[in-house]
């Protein structure tokens, strides 16, 4: 039975297929409309997605949320919140009327137009989530967690999963919700909600936690299961204004940043601040997890899941034995998620090049020789990866032992923040030499700290943001890697994803020159050659 | 010229519907149930409480064949009290989408 799985609507619509139980494909829409975080009907996608398992039809299409659930907690906030939520209302009741309520019209006709006619359900947000996390996972039972900003009532979830069943049972409801919390942080501090938040993770070590103290007293009551409400009086997003409230901005000493404006010591103690109290929320609802259901491994996933570094402290701290975290932990897993729901079948994740197809050809030599002459390589081969991390398909490499690589990267090529890491990929038979990693970490989804040094990939706590690449997941990256081993005596690249600033990591080939053309790269190595400009 | 001022009058215009039935409707009834029941998005801290952790209904698989439109909807989950208040914001919001569409309907606005 082919199930599709579809996320859209919302942001970062994607579609994965699954094919009697095995997962075939999955991509997200974003790659190919080249609009970042795209939410519109992931036509492109499917598309890509039945071209690589070469089917021209589904037996069953399963949509990642229950619209009408959504709905209904959206007319429960405009009379909640009545006489203040006009704004709110007035954004979103036109957008509702005409698609989103009668979503199974709307969906059904975008499938049409795809030649896909097939029986179409719904399934709940966070059990898409849950079950993303636990169905790849390598563990047979697994405490399951999810954490995002909200889907339909829900902002958090608590389950078990074993062998082929998953139980959700406990949860946190819609506005008391940690991603909110975070994004209305990401929004204060002057970068933009739901795509910010990592940006802020980089800067939280660049700070000191002053303000923890402050969140917890006013801002949320935390009690020791991790579970928690949200103040409500300091933040805007119930009616519609800013993630904050003026009386949010009277307690933290001052006006949200102006996007763009000069970074000062005050943001980067709000971001540890925020970033130390996620992670004791986190830890202690897995601690939660832990006891209730009698289990030392987990399953993470949602949006707040991509929070690398929480999600590293959970092992190095004890709070869980082992940790598994869905790469596309966002609403693009979503999609995965919720054909998972229906197969409930253990699937792998592999090296999560699940995209469309290319040429896997490499001249490695070529790349090796760049690589020592200090040259930055955007490396272009194979499968393009599903979720929000370049693993060695679309990638940037550089040496992350030349202590002017970070610069050079980012003046080059990346032109972002200068606070914000690269992250580096290792050989990982060679891991634990080079970093402090409980098990392994092939989708780059938690963060260790670094043992020798490594400037080029090392944020300024110390710790990195690993890939470790095994020959059974990514063949060529791992070819490539042991011969830049041999050649240099280290087992670790920078890698960073393949794209410039602002837009979408690159998919095909023509979108690889391009960029390549328009920046600062050195080197592009694509089908088997080595391109100079 | 002349389409940037439809635009501006169309935007009004839907604007202005929006408000008389979030005035009309929803902040009324909004206010009302605030009186009657307990808050459905619970903004209060109990301190007296352990945990705010919920058990949560179990995920039903509805199928394929279960079309889980507006009634069964709100039998299921206990909110029939809702539909007719949905009933109506989803007409005025399905008017004001329409007219967001096409200028000419916008005319239609003053016949009511």
């Amino acid at each position: 039975m082919k199930i599709l799985g579809i996320s859209a609507y919302y942001h970062d619509s994607a579609a994965a297929l699954i094919d009697d139980g095995v997962l075939v494909a999955a991509a997200q829409e974003e790659r190919f409309s080249r609009v970042k975080h795209d939410a519109r009907f992931p036509a492109s996608a499917i598309g890509a997605c039945l071209e690589r398992a070469g089917v021209t039809s589904v037996d069953r299409v399963v949509y990642y949320e229950r619209p009408l659930l959504k709905f209904e907690r959206l007319v429960e906030t405009w009379l909640a919140t009545a006489p203040y939520g006009f704004r709110h209302f007035a954004a979103a009741m036109p957008v509702w009327s005409r698609e989103r309520v009668f979503l199974r019209r709307t969906l059904q006709r975008e499938l049409a137009a795809l030649g896909l006619a097939c029986e179409l359900s719904f399934c709940s947000h966070h059990h898409s989530h849950a079950a993303s996390a636990f169905y790849p996972s390598p563990f047979e039972r697994a405490v399951v967690l999810t954490i995002d900003g909200v889907g339909e009532w829900e902002t958090a979830t608590l389950g078990v999963g074993q062998g082929t069943e998953l139980t959700l049972d406990r949860s946190l409801r819609f506005p008391h919700s940690l991603g909110l919390l975070y994004s209305a942080f990401t929004q204060y501090c002057g970068f933009r909600v739901n795509n910010g938040e990592y940006k802020l993770m980089g800067l939280a070590a660049h700070g000191e936690p002053v303000f923890a103290e402050l969140i917890r007293d006013h801002l949320v009551d935390l009690k020791a299961d991790g579970s928690f409400r949200l103040c409500l009086d300091h933040f805007g997003f119930l009616t519609g204004k800013a993630m904050v409230s003026p009386s949010f901005c009277e307690l933290f000493g001052g006006p949200a940043r102006e996007p763009e404006s000069e970074i000062t010591q005050r943001h980067c103690d709000l971001a540890a601040s925020i970033q130390q109290v996620t992670e004791l929320v986190v830890a202690r609802m897995a601690a939660e997890g832990v006891r209730r259901y009698g289990c030392r491994d987990l399953c993470l996933a949602g949006g707040v899941a991509l929070n690398a570094v929480a999600n590293g402290k959970l092992v190095a701290q004890g709070v869980v034995d082992r940790l598994w975290v869905q790469p596309a932990a966002g609403d693009a897993g979503g999609a995965l998620g919720a054909a998972l729901t229906v197969s409930r079948s253990r699937i792998s994740m592999g090296g999560g090049d699940w995209g469309p197809r290319q040429s896997t050809e490499v001249d490695l030599e070529g790349v090796v020789q760049a690589l020592l002459a200090g040259e930055v390589v955007g490396l272009f081969q194979g499968a393009m990866e599903f979720g929000p991390r370049a693993l060695g398909f679309r990638s940037i490499l550089a040496d992350p032992r030349d202590p002017e690589m970070q610069e050079r990267v980012n003046r080059a090529v990346k032109k972002r923040e200068g606070f914000r890491p690269f992250a580096p990929a290792v050989l990982e038979e060679h891991a634990a030499q080079w970093f402090e990693l409980s098990g392994t970490s092939p989708h780059m989804t938690t963060v260790g700290r670094v043992l020798k040094p490594l400037p080029a990939v090392t944020h300024v706590d110390g710790t990195a943001r690993v890939q470790t690449v095994s020959e059974r997941d990514n063949p060529v990256f791992y070819a490539l890697l042991t011969r830049w081993h041999a050649a240099s005596g280290c087992p670790v690249l920078l890698n960073t994803s393949f794209n410039v600033r602002g837009q979408p990591i690159v998919a095909t080939p023509e979108h690889a020159e391009a960029c390549f053309r328009s920046t600062g790269i050195d080197v592009l190595a694509i089908h088997g050659r080595v391109l100079r400009l | 010229m002349i389409i940037r001022f439809f635009m501006l009058f169309r935007r009004l215009l839907s604007l202005s519907v929006l408000l008389v039935v979030y005035l009309g409707v929803v902040a009324p009834v909004g206010l009302v149930l605030g009186l009657v029941r307990a808050d459905p998005l619970q903004r209060h801290f109990e301190p007296e409480r352990t945990s705010y952790w919920e058990d949560r209904e179990p995920d039903v698989d509805l199928g394929p064949s279960a079309h889980p439109e507006w009634w069964t909807f709100g039998l299921a989950r206990d909110k029939l009290w809702l539909l007719p208040v949905v009933a109506v914001l989803l007409s005025v919001g399905m008017m004001v989408a329409v007219t967001e569409g096409s200028v000419w309907l916008a005319f239609l606005y003053p016949l009511f």
